[in-house]
């Protein structure tokens, strides 16, 4: 028999960078918040410590951080006809756990979308006509604007200390950023990361053709910065383990450096580790959540009562959670019907392996997990698409996170997996080669969804989150233009041996792309085309917010994280202004 | 008398080395090194071996650092820092004011490549001695102060290339003077800004006190 | 290091020493960790044909050549041991439910065996077949090693169960992992492979150097073990 625990105000599901800071917000209102992580708390000291951190075999390739897969995998197939199997280890993406969430492995690549990404369909329809989309896209627009959402991203960059520097502040142009960017109302809280040799090398080129290089945003600190919460983060020293590890020296911009400490001293809130949350709980009409169910280490289980659930577990589990809860109607590809797990979307990553002369001394393992220089002249819709058939675009980024050498040991084409020649080609051209990121619009597709399988099933006994999902062709379309555009600059660079390499399809699960996983739980205008509305509310429950990366109708091309903490800060704000005054659908 | 026999001595050692390689401009510069560690220079540079000795130990008392075995690149660039005051230190800026480029960069050298015998440590108690190997390895949350040596090396024996430098062996009275440099200001450091801000008096002491006693690898 | 600098004097100097070989050296060898593992004789896992398969396969796959070590003399077989004998070879870092169905090859690995069954069964399956003819794999001279591996890098061979590709690219991965992973998990001996790329290792405070572009960079590298303390730390048969 669950133990029914005493009442609280709010229950949130993951402590994440989400849960972090919404827990915060509403303990600091006066709330009392629980906050249910199902893995374990850590911490900088010593959790994060080097040398013992620096494991690459531990964290790159075991996957130490990521959501145990022998409890909780999911399944995966391409598409509906095919059956679904297990993703017994994981490699294409890697969904995190633990206190912080990806916050603590991520790499800290913090970008804001574009003005279009938010009226997305409405913005394609009106400059291309209908036609450019191929029938089977689903593009939405979100039913909240940029400019609504422009003081929350600042917001979330001011807690982060996000360095770089402005290229539009309130419309105008200012040299030295990105001028493509969306306008921000003020500049940047740091100055930007170091630049690489290879981003050195490719500026110069990018710049000879005509294009508009300036240096990723980056939530690792490049000095020592106090945010707004009291708390001071150090610089980082391009350590060259940035994704996939935490940061020892307080740099990364990580729940447990920008916000935790604070939330942790707060009486209102408390925090409960290894809770692995079952289900959002319902009342008898199914249209109000009375608490959720979940377990601890020991296998007891408990029902936490709570008049307010946020659900911020990450967008995967996010979707899952409904489905498993039944908040929503599930989607049907089929029919078309139903919202829940509709506009799965992902990142549609590709690459330019760049092979320079054995004079070029890169030194890759030197870098931050945001370092690079980018270009944005070929994102989204930065560029004209008229004639191209098409939509969608990437930007194109020079630079390492790291050369850590199990991942990284790049040979030109046509090197042997093995033997003689293979070693010979790695130790000639592992200092002397960079590899472009082209990171790129992931667009809706009425066939690629989420839902719960029928068959295989987790610890606890509740069915895998399935994913379907392959790369539409207008994705395949688009990153074979962009990456030959981005190969261009690789020959400008000098390069002995460039290799465009667009993402072609079917997806894969084997090699890893992106963790940048959308949609599923969409934000909209309409119930019928979305599972939130513009609030991040459940059109269904309203008692329940989900906010995540699952609220993506599609997916830019640039990294979620930035938009997410604009969202998170938004959907903070109406709870304390709209929804705690009159608990109820906010429209 | 003894003193400058042993000088000599290692001088000599130093040039031996020096002068093994076929480049002239080396060995020129050794020359050079010895001259103003033992006489300085006439545009205000005090002979280095007063305070530091000519093995680069200085007299053993915390007031002057080792020198020896020190990254040359972190030695120079301190030269540059204090001449230009961006390390503030009213001893050393007429010093190193008193060098050009090429001064700075052989006296580096030459210290660099010196391995003295330290001067023994007083004993340290171990409670204070286990603190200071904690923070040192591991760090401390409650001050959010990471691991001195996920910079300074195992044992802080430095990074001689980047130029961090080695703590391993170094007096700890000079270390314990420098993090207060660096929280009052005199010496700016975007890395050690905060961890000399939030170490307390007792930590400092407790790093202080480990690193001196870390054994320090023997410089080729 | 991060003080106001004079930038052209900073690079007047590296100019004189363009290519910075650092002249700190370690104390000596990485501790004992694994006791009698050092040696790279474990006995964990391995029997005495499974290892002698092993040694001269990986050593195929990254020979040895006049400069620079191959896989064997690296202790990639020690890794692979100490990997099989530990947690990711029982399978416990695997999801490991049924059923168990043959998929697309973009939905990955779906065999029943865990990895220490997987080596087990290929190695005994390859073993089998050499002895069949009288044989022994690693008696064969190296042209023939290679022929050899390259047909079950194909797929063409059933071994007990495992495609031949699959217990290759397994082999191949794991021969990696060994070659380049931190000295700790027993191979990269020396951090031989390390030093064949120049990557230097678990110390890694680059704030001062990563913009001196196009300066070599030379540092003796160092390992998770070359902290003293690490002796105190849980052998790595236990390390996932």
């Amino acid at each position: 028999m669950p133990q029914k625990l005493k009442e609280v105000d709010v229950a949130v599901i993951g402590v994440g960078f989400a849960g972090s800071i919404l827990a915060k917000e509403l303990a600091a209102s006066g709330l009392k918040v629980v906050g249910l992580e199902r893995g374990d708390s850590r911490h900088s000291v010593p959790d994060f410590q080097a040398p013992a951190i620096h494991d690459e075999l531990k964290y790159s390739i075991r996957k130490g951080m990521m959501q145990d897969v022998t409890r909780e995998a999911m399944t995966f197939r391409n598409h509906h006809r095919e059956v679904a199997l297990p993703m017994r280890q994981w490699e294409a993406f890697l969904p995190g756990t633990g206190l912080g969430g990806c916050g603590v492995h991520w790499n800290g690549q913090a970008w804001r979308y574009q003005e279009a990404d938010f009226i997305y369909k409405t913005h394609i329809e009106k400059r291309y006509g209908k036609k450019i989309l191929d029938p089977d896209l689903r593009i939405q627009d979100w039913g909240v604007t940029y400019q609504e959402l422009e003081p929350y991203y600042d917001r979330f960059e001011h807690l982060l200390g996000v360095c770089g520097k402005a290229g539009n502040l309130n419309g105008k142009i200012v040299s030295g950023g990105n001028p493509l960017e969306a306008p921000r109302s003020r500049e940047y809280p740091n100055p930007p990361m170091k630049e690489q040799y290879s981003g050195a090398l490719f500026r110069k080129a990018a710049l000879e053709l005509g294009y508009h290089p300036f240096l990723q945003p980056s939530a690792n600190t490049t000095r020592p910065y106090t945010n707004p919460e009291g708390l001071t983060l150090n610089p980082c020293v391009y350590c060259g383990f940035c994704e996939r590890y935490g940061c020892e020296h307080f740099a990364k911009a990580s729940p447990q450096t920008v916000i935790l400490p604070v939330l942790m001293k707060n009486p209102n809130f408390e925090l409960r580790t290894e809770s692995q949350v079952l289900r959002i709980n319902l009342d008898c009409t199914g249209k109000k959540a009375t608490g959720v169910s979940y377990m601890d280490a020991q296998g007891r289980e408990f029902e936490q009562p709570a008049s307010l659930v946020l659900l911020t577990a990450f967008a995967l589990n996010d979707v899952r959670m409904l489905l498993l809860s039944g908040i929503g109607k599930p989607y049907d590809p089929t029919t078309e019907t139903g919202v829940v797990g509709r506009n799965y979307a992902y990142q549609t990553q590709s690459y330019v392996p760049t092979f320079l002369g054995e004079d070029v001394h890169l030194n890759s393992y030197m870098a931050g997990g945001a370092s690079g220089t980018v270009i944005d002249d070929f994102s989204v819709d930065n560029f004209d698409h008229s004639s191209l058939g098409f939509i969608g675009g990437c930007y194109v980024l020079c630079g390492s996170t790291g050369a850590r050498p199990v991942e990284f040991h790049p040979t030109p084409p046509g090197t042997p997996r093995w033997g003689r020649k293979w070693k010979a080609a790695v130790r000639r051209h592992y200092n002397h080669t960079a590899i472009f990121n082209l990171s790129g619009t992931s667009t809706s597709m009425r066939g690629n969804h989420l839902d719960l399988d029928p068959t295989y099933r987790d610890a606890w006994g509740l069915p895998l989150l399935r994913i379907t999902f392959d790369f539409p062709d207008n994705d395949v379309r688009m990153s074979r233009f962009v990456t030959h555009k981005a190969s261009e600059i690789a020959r400008r660079m000098g390069a002995k041996i460039v290799v465009d390499s667009p993402r072609t399809g079917p997806f894969t699960t084997t090699s890893y792309q992106s963790t940048h996983n959308t949609g599923g739980a969409v934000i909209g205008a309409d119930p019928s085309t979305s599972v939130v509305n513009r609030y991040c509310q459940s059109w269904d429950v309203p008692n329940v917010f989900v906010v995540g990366a699952c609220n993506y109708p599609q997916n830019s091309s640039y990294n979620p994280t930035g938009t997410l903490g604009a969202l998170i800060y938004w959907t903070a704000d109406a709870l304390k202004t709209r929804y705690l005054k009159r608990p109820g659908p906010l429209v | 008398m003894f003193v400058l026999v042993v000088a000599g001595i290692i001088v000599a050692s130093y040039l031996a080395a020096q002068t093994g390689t076929p480049n002239k401009s080396i060995s020129n510069k050794s020359q050079m090194a010895v001259r103003i560690v033992a006489e300085g220079t006439t545009r205000g540079a005090v002979a280095c071996a007063r305070c530091h000795g000519f093995d680069g130990a200085s007299d053993g008392s915390g007031a002057f650092p080792r020198l020896d075995g020190q990254s040359p690149q972190y030695l120079a660039e301190q030269l540059r820092h204090f001449a230009s005051g961006a390390r503030q230190n009213a001893l050393m800026q007429p010093i190193a004011k008193g060098l050009n480029d090429d001064e700075i960069d052989a006296v580096a050298q030459y210290y660099a490549s010196l391995h003295a015998v330290p001067f023994p440590s007083r004993p340290v108690p171990a409670q204070l001695r286990d603190r200071g190997k904690q923070v040192a390895e591991v760090g401390d949350l409650s001050v959010r102060v990471q691991a001195c040596e996920s910079c300074h090396g195992p044992n802080g024996e430095g990074e001689p290339i980047s130029g961090v430098p080695y703590l391993g062996g170094q007096y700890s009275h000079y270390i314990s003077v420098q993090i207060q440099m660096f929280r009052q200001g005199y010496r700016k450091s975007q890395q050690m800004f905060v961890p000399a801000h939030n170490l307390n008096e007792q930590d400092v002491l407790a790093v202080a006190d480990y690193f001196e006693q870390a054994s320090r690898p023997a410089v080729k | 290091m991060g003080e106001g600098t004079n930038s052209n004097s900073r690079r007047t100097f590296l100019r004189s020493t363009l290519v910075l070989i650092s002249t700190a050296t370690l104390a000596g060898e990485a501790p004992a960790l694994l006791g009698n593992l050092r040696t790279g004789e474990t006995h964990r896992f391995l029997n005495e044909s499974e290892r002698r398969f092993l040694l001269a396969a990986v050593d195929r796959l990254i020979p040895p050549d006049e400069r620079w070590p191959g896989a064997a003399e690296a202790g990639v077989v020690n890794y692979i041991e100490l990997q099989m004998a530990g947690p990711w070879g029982r399978g416990e870092m695997l999801y490991r439910h049924g059923p168990f169905r043959k998929g697309t090859p973009m939905q990955g690995y779906q065999l029943e065996y865990t990895p220490a069954e997987l080596f087990r069964r290929s190695i005994l399956a390859i073993n089998a077949h050499f002895t069949s003819q009288a044989k022994s794999f690693d008696q064969l001279p190296a042209e023939e090693k290679d022929a050899y591996l390259s047909s079950l890098e194909k797929g063409d061979i059933d071994l007990e169960g495992v495609p031949s590709n699959t217990f290759f690219d397994f082999l191949l991965q794991h021969t990696v992992e060994g070659f380049f992973s931190d000295p700790i998990y027993g191979g990269n001996k020396n951090k031989i492979a390390w030093k064949m790329i120049g990557f230097p290792g678990a110390y890694a405070d680059y704030y001062d150097l990563i913009d001196k572009h196009g300066v070599e960079f030379h540092r003796e590298p160092l390992s998770i073990a070359d902290r003293p303390s690490y002796q105190s730390m849980m052998p790595s048969t236990e390390r996932k």
